[in-house]
């Protein structure tokens, strides 16, 4: 049975919204292998990432980017930069620092660890700490403050370091 | 108002969206990602992505939805119907946060939310109810009590319900027990509130409910009944306007019924109070009422010619009805079948996936609401509508007639659809006779092999 990109798309979709830590599908010479990122920390930081593990080859080379259910993602550039993508976790306002006369959480150029706040979305005053989710350094900040942004939404590019 | 946030998605946020064109208001839609590139976010003038899929990620979320309208400068949100048309907390937060909730005031969904505090609020005004429990039951023995006063076979019904989920009709005191326990868990699971209560079961009732329309300025109007006996594990699939088999006494008592209910609950904007009706006996029974525009809302006004989405914004505007009740005039017959992407000859199996083929039909006295086009993948995680085909006729037969015309005409590929179903149903004599009820689906149709009726 031949599987379309189209149907790919929506068994990662089901798989990232269905709450499994790791998920295996085989359909003749097609094997796709997906764990979820930081699986084990709390809910919450990042956006859910879904990245095929590194241990099994991707039968086709599509997998990687299909896997990314947020759809509307950093420019291709970006990623053909090899810079990580920081997507905003909900829907809601983005601020660059925890108030505003303080300074942002991060600058560009600016490193940061996996588990540093790089910027704030508020929904109806409750503050999300968005975490960098990787260890790198600032490449570009994507959103303005103070404005709204969507599910999905790139808001920090992270050049990784490793 | 200016801008409205459309709070819902497919067929009834293009429903909304076209509604706000006409009366010249601003319009951003919402989705989740399986919605992305749906036909609501190329109509409104802008959309915004609120999440994943999953719906309590997504269309659920109170938080969202508001920091959205209130992000991209609205000042009303329309909810459609299901997701949170009926959450009256977030009506109220609407309310807090300086946006206009395109529906009734917040108590009145609370009340009505709870059917069990909807029928004792009936009962009060005197408008019949079936008889069973005052108040909640919460064990089986205690449902085995009331069973026995009003005698087998009675119904189960979550106290929190909707969509027949927490349902169940018990024939017999030895499947009590499981019936119970079965109903409670499903309706914990469906709304967070297990609690249940009893009805007798009224069997060959047919399912009748009036549509009303209430404004600040002290209007209360009904117009008019559509039937919705036409069901299949109490999902309705075929609704028409005006009932076929409702004497005019009948009928007025049934309106009656509903604006004193609609009245005395302080209701505001279009609301539906459902009857459940003995014909043979000429009984009526208040069942519920629907805080929200309904699906099946179009057949009311193809008969009635209201803009029923339109006088909602209108009422939430603040200004008074468009018309009085002298004026609702009932003219000829609609009909409107739900078709839904689900395999009839595989159990209703879903059927989601890529629509390969779209035309819909068109015609004299047709009406096509729908979110579908060729190319559109039906998302998983959503309900099964594709469309809702209405038609008008100056009678019953000439609606009838249009309507399986249009069936055949509609030409899906890619999905499985419940076009044929419809096809079978218009053409099977219990249907043309109206000799039908809410478990003619499962008894007589299907239950006979209605592939060939």
């Amino acid at each position: 049975m031949p599987i379309e990109r189209d149907d790919l798309k929506e068994i990662l979709a089901a798989v990232a919204t269905a709450g499994f830590d790791e998920f295996s599908l085989e359909i003749g010479d097609m094997k796709i292998h997906l764990t979820r990122q930081g699986a084990a920390a709390a809910p919450g930081g990042t956006a859910v990432a879904v990245a095929p593990a590194p241990s099994s080859p991707p039968a086709r080379p599509s997998p990687p980017a299909a896997a990314r259910p947020s759809a509307p993602p950093a420019p291709r550039s970006a990623a053909e930069e090899g810079l990580v993508a920081v997507t905003a976790p909900l829907l809601g306002t983005f601020y660059r620092a925890p108030a505003p006369d303080a300074p942002p959480f991060v600058e560009v150029g600016g490193m940061v660890e996996p588990d540093d706040t790089v910027c704030i979305i508020e929904v109806m005053k409750l503050m999300n700490n968005v975490r960098a989710g990787c260890r790198g350094r600032v490449a570009r900040v994507c959103a303005e403050n103070a404005a709204l942004v969507e599910f999905g939404q790139t808001l920090v590019l992270i050049e990784p370091i490793a | 108002m200016r801008r409205v946030l459309v709070a819902n998605r497919g067929e009834i946020a293009v429903r909304v969206i076209r509604a706000c064109r006409a009366l010249g208001l601003e319009t951003v839609a919402v989705y989740s990602e399986a919605d992305r590139g749906s036909l609501p976010t190329e109509l409104a003038d802008r959309a915004l992505c609120i999440g994943p899929p999953r719906s309590t990620d997504s269309y659920l979320r109170i938080d969202t939805m508001v920091t959205a309208a209130r992000g991209t400068g609205c000042d009303a949100v329309h909810p459609g119907y299901g997701f949170l048309a009926e959450n009256a907390a977030f009506a109220e937060q609407c309310a807090a946060s300086g946006l206009t909730f395109v529906g009734p005031p917040p108590e009145v969904i609370r009340l009505m939310g709870d059917k069990i505090a909807a029928r004792q609020f009936a009962a009060k005004l005197g408008v019949p109810v079936i008889s069973g429990t005052e108040a909640a039951v919460h064990s089986a023995d205690e449902a085995g009590a009331v069973a026995e006063a009003v005698g087998y076979p009675i119904l189960l019904k979550a106290a929190a319900g909707g969509g027949g989920r927490g349902m169940r009709i018990v024939r017999a005191p030895a499947d009590l027990r499981e019936a119970f326990e079965r109903a409670h868990a499903e309706a914990q699971a469906a709304f967070g509130d297990g609690r249940l209560y009893v009805e007798r079961f009224v069997e060959q009732a047919r399912h009748v409910e009036v549509q009303v329309l209430a404004d600040d300025h002290g209007a209360c109007l009904s117009l008019g009944e559509r039937d919705c006996s036409l069901q299949r594990r109490h999902q309705k699939l075929v609704e028409e306007a005006p009932s076929p088999v409702l004497s005019d006494t009948l009928r007025r008592e049934l309106l009656e019924a509903a604006t004193t209910l609609a009245r005395e609950a302080g209701y505001r904007s279009a609301g539906t109070i459902e009857f459940l009706v003995e014909p043979a006996r000429s009984r009526y029974y208040f069942l519920e009422m629907n805080t929200r525009i309904q699906v099946e809302h179009p057949v009311t006004e193809l008969v009635t010619g209201v803009d029923l989405v339109a006088e909602q914004f209108r009422v939430a505007a603040g200004l008074p009805l468009s018309f009085t009740q002298d004026e609702v005039r009932v003219l000829g017959h609609a009909i409107e079948c739900r078709v839904n992407a689900e395999a009839p000859d595989q159990g209703f199996r879903p059927s989601p996936g890529l629509i390969t083929g779209w035309v819909a039909p068109e015609g004299e006295g047709l009406r096509v609401d729908t979110h579908c086009f060729e190319g559109y993948r039906v998302p998983p995680f959503y309900d099964s509508l594709l469309a809702k085909v209405i038609a008008v006729g100056a009678d019953r037969e000439e609606a009838r007639t249009r309507l399986l015309g249009a069936l055949g005409r509609f030409a899906v590929s890619g999905i499985h659809t419940t076009i044929p179903f419809h096809q079978q149903v218009l053409a099977h004599c219990d249907f043309i006779a109206s000799d039908i009820h809410t478990r003619w689906v499962e008894e007589v149709f299907l239950g006979s092999g209605g592939a060939t009726p």
